[in-house]
Formats: C-alpha cells, structure tokens, sequence
C-alpha cells in the first residue's frame, strides 16, 4: 500500500580533494517512491 | 514520525553505486552496488511542518568513482553479489551463477535482480545452477541474451532487504579523497 503522495528531491554536495565544494541541486530521480503504509509511522505515539 | 523506538524498521540507510541502468519503481536493488551507509535522519518542513521525512550520509571516495545511482533501505547488510557464469538467453529459466555461495543457500525463494530484471530463484541444487522465474514484480524481461559476467544483486529476501527509494542520474564523478553528502527528501504531501 502506498502513501499518497510523495515527492521526492535529493541533493549532492560534493566536497573535492582540494576543499572546494559543488552543489547538485534537486537530481531527477522520482522513478521508485516505494513506501508502504507502515514505514513512517512506526514511531508515532499512541493516539489513545 | 520518527520518535520513539519501534520494531518497525525505517529506511534509514544509503546505499551508493556505480552501476549503469535507470531506476524503475520493480527495481529491489541499485545497480552495481558499492557500499551502505547510515544515515542521518530527520524530520523537515517543506510546506506543512514536518512534512518531510530526510535522510542525508556522506559516502568518502578513496579510489576515482563515479555514483549513478543510490537507495535507501531499511538493512544495513550489503547485498550478496554475483556474476553470470553462462549466457542467458531469452527463454531460459535455469541460470549459472559465479558466487552462489554468497546468496541464501538451499533457502528458496529468493529475487535477485538482473540489470533491470527480478527474478526470483525457486531451487537450486545447492551449486551454481538455479531454477528461476523471470521478470518478476513487475520487472520487464530482458529481451537480448545477458552475457557471462554480468552483476547479480540479491534483492527480496537476501541481506538486500527491502528497497524504499531509488534514484538514478547523471554520473557523479569522485577523485580519492573526495566525498559526497546524499541528502534525500520525501515529502509527503
């Protein structure tokens, strides 16, 4: 069972040898949001 | 969201790898998988307070790389990895595997995924020939034959775990002694 809906961003920093830093913003990758039902909620308190 | 403790696992570890392929929601595995990382993982507010499920880790290059693509998993145990050791063809439902001892041995079934491909291994004779059903979980069977030497991940019900999230893109180019910071967000909206 899915969630509805999602979506998905991922960002890279990337830190070369030198010290200097690159940013790679908002990668295209919304192929697989696989997240069922019970993933997320596994933490929530009680509602009681 | 991600309080107290729970026996539910939360997909909280990142997986890099180098493979070449695009992400598809029947993908159980990255492709070419490197190693797994723990991550950081918190909750975010994009538009509606914490909305976001965000899960960051670092992966430290000590060798040229390139990244294409990355998972998140719930297991922190690398998946087992092989090579075919027999041409597959179209057809074919009995595959030769180099490394087959790295899989569930004489514990069927199992998926492992093939570029593209699940399937899932049904027998074996405990060796390096196993029994399989093709393009499973709604994977698309591999039209052209898959030569010697291509990558068998184990998927479902190997270490692998289960996969939550995929992504693949344009390769990220690493030098030894570089890094990269993955920074995944799930908004739930």
């Amino acid at each position: 069972m899915f969630f509805s809906p999602v979506k998905l961003t991922v960002e890279a920093v990337i830190t070369r040898s030198d010290g200097t830093k690159e940013y790679v913003s908002a990668i295209d990758l919304s192929e697989k949001v696989n997240i069922e039902e019970n993933d997320f909620n596994t933490n929530v308190p009680s509602q009681e | 969201m991600l309080g107290s403790a729970s026996s539910i696992s939360v997909p909280q570890y990142l997986e890099v790898a180098s493979g070449t392929g695009n992400a598809s929601a029947t993908d159980q595995t990255t492709f070419g998988p490197i190693t797994r990382l723990g991550g950081s993982v918190s909750q975010a507010t994009i538009n509606t307070t914490n909305d976001t499920f965000r899960c960051s880790a670092t992966y430290n290059a000590d060798t040229s790389i390139a990244i294409t693509n990355i998972g998140l998993f719930s297991s922190n145990s690398n998946p087992p990895v092989g090579s075919i050791a027999s041409q597959v063809n179209l057809n074919s439902t009995m595959i030769n595997i180099l490394g087959y001892n790295n899989f569930p041995n004489n514990s069927w079934p199992f998926n492992i995924q093939i570029g593209s491909e699940v399937m899932t291994v049904i027998s074996g004779n405990g060796t390096n020939t196993w029994n399989v059903i093709r393009a499973v979980n709604g994977s698309t069977l591999t039209l052209n034959p898959i030569p010697i030497g291509t990558e068998v991940v184990g998927a479902s019900g190997t270490s692998n775990g289960n996969m939550y999230v995929k992504s693949s893109f344009a390769p990220i180019y690493l030098d030894a002694g570089s890094s990269v910071e993955f920074v995944v967000n799930l908004q739930f909206v």
